[in-house]
């Protein structure tokens, strides 16, 4: 072999060398630079999201205007015997993954959301006993903590003092006659507070639709 | 030659990066407006609904002497109403709410036994609304024990001379139950026993329901309005009742001055006008509104 295809061979070494470097930096700069949607983690993409937010808001609207059993019957149907909705696990769940009662939303988030394996949490959240008092939260239905891709839809109705509580077996007394003290069992305990104290008005709550 | 290959092989992975990010990659967010002016009129309709409720609360929950004490309270219950509306809203989101009570563009009238009595007024018989009327509430609040075997005829008559009576009689020896005969014309149109509660009933004949039982009845709205009332043998019942109206009826009875004599007449708010704002990222809205509380003409 001369000295002139030492040379040579170098040299092919030495480009082959730089290309495969400009190569890999090529691939490794495509890969930092890639993008990565959502659904490409196996999450929910834009228009199922969309989609998703539509059926809720949907749900609670025709909720809110189903006459006699509205978003106010939903919010009323509470057990002050059991201290939790009407057939719930607890008050910190609400009904988790139980199946709501057909009476409450009109099976609506069972036909929209369980039957297609999504998952949510439907959050009543309350104003406080007076103006300083803040607001105050309770699950009707907890299943978990939401996703990062998880979707809202939220509606706001009223309660007013002479409105009773809805659950089976619960009577005729009125809103303004119950506790929010958990303890007092004579009185009756009922969560969400009159918000306002010598109008008609009782409470004005938000139900909180979430899922992912 | 190898270095030119290469050179060009990993422009070309680059650019493919860049068109393949540019088909994938999310739109930034936009504001959903569509979604937010749906939000804003279904808050309209929500405000515009509990208007009406709450100035119905506000108009019977007592007697007032004048309209300026009505409307002080009625304005009052609007603005705590405003109030945690807009706390709900801004808790949720960053939408701002408000709901102005701009005051009544009509009141109507209220003639109300307010304690307990027999439904008499300077006689057995009397018309508490003596000429056509719009009626806005009918409600009678009977207490079962006074009721008579013999019965009491409330008789509502509309401009054509067409009437609806309702017939109250004790049911059985011991009261346990009304019975309602409905007639229309003076023919037999249907009969309705009501259970008490508490030893009481309460009706609604406007629409014909009772709201302490699941009694029905056909109610005087079947028949166009407007309407005269008259109470026949009211001495055979004693309880309360409240009947609203558009006009002032000539009935005799007094305004409710302090304290109220019984039965007395009470301004009601008939219809209002109401502001409501929303306001958030992709929708700012402002709509003034006429609220007919009791449903009937509004101005």
């Amino acid at each position: 072999m001369s000295r002139r295809d030492d040379t040579r061979g170098q040299a092919f070494t030495l480009e082959g060398f730089v290309s495969s470097i400009v190569v890999l930096t090529a691939v490794l700069f495509a890969l930092q630079s890639f993008v990565l949607v959502p659904n490409t983690a196996g999450k929910l993409d834009d228009d199922t999201r969309a989609e998703l937010r539509r059926e809720a808001d949907d749900m609670l609207v025709t909720s809110a205007n189903a006459g006699e059993r509205d978003l106010t019957y939903v919010v009323r149907y509470w057990d002050t015997s059991e201290q939790r909705f009407s057939g719930a696990v607890d008050r910190n769940v609400g009904y988790g993954t139980n199946p709501l009662p057909r009476q409450l939303f009109d099976g609506a988030l069972y036909e929209s959301f369980d039957e297609r394996g999504f998952t949510y949490n439907v959050i009543i959240r309350y104003r406080g006993d007076d103006a300083t008092d803040g607001s105050g939260r309770l699950p009707l239905v907890y299943q978990g903590p939401p996703a990062d891709d998880a979707v809202t839809a939220s509606h706001t109705t009223t309660l007013y003092d002479n409105m009773t509580l809805t659950a089976p077996g619960t009577g005729t007394r009125e809103l303004r006659e119950y506790d929010t003290d958990p303890t007092n069992n004579a009185g009756g305990f009922y969560p969400i507070p009159d918000a306002d104290e010598g109008s008609p008005l009782y409470n004005v709550v938000e139900v909180r639709v979430i899922v992912w | 030659m190898l270095l030119i290959g290469s050179i060009t092989f990993a422009l070309m992975i680059m650019g493919l990066v860049v068109v393949f990010n540019g088909l994938i990659a999310p739109s930034p967010d936009v504001t959903d407006t569509s979604n937010d002016v749906d939000e804003a009129a279904e808050y309209n309709g929500e405000v515009r609904r509990n208007a009406r409720t709450l100035l119905i609360h506000t108009n019977h929950q007592e007697v007032y002497a004048s309209k300026s004490d009505l409307n002080d309270t009625a304005e009052r219950h609007f603005g705590n109403y405003s109030r945690l509306l807009a706390e709900s809203y801004a808790a949720s989101g960053p939408v701002y709410v408000n709901a102005t009570y701009d005051g009544p563009v009509a009141y109507g009238h209220r003639t109300v036994q307010h304690e307990e009595n027999d439904f008499t007024h300077g006689s057995n018989d009397w018309s508490p609304v003596d000429s056509p009327n719009e009626i806005g509430w009918f409600v009678v609040n009977l207490n079962l024990s006074d009721v008579s075997n013999d019965p009491f005829r409330i008789v509502v008559e509309n401009d054509t001379g067409e009437t609806m009576g309702y017939e109250f009689t004790k049911n059985g020896s011991t009261v346990t139950a009304v019975d309602i005969d409905v007639t229309r014309s003076g023919t037999p149109l249907a009969e309705a026993t009501c259970q008490p509660f508490s030893g009481r009933t309460l009706l609604d004949l406007l629409d014909g329901e009772s709201f302490t039982s699941s009694c029905s009845m056909p109610g005087v709205s079947a028949m166009d309005g407007p309407y005269e009332v008259t109470f026949e043998h009211g001495d055979r019942v004693r309880g309360k009742y409240s009947i609203v109206t558009r006009g002032a009826p000539n009935n005799g009875v007094p305004n409710c001055a302090s304290p109220p004599q019984n039965p007395c007449r009470s301004p009601v708010v008939w219809s209002v006008n109401v502001t409501t704002t929303y306001e958030s990222p992709g929708v700012s809205y402002t709509n003034g509104q006429n609220v007919s509380v009791y449903g009937g003409s509004e101005a």
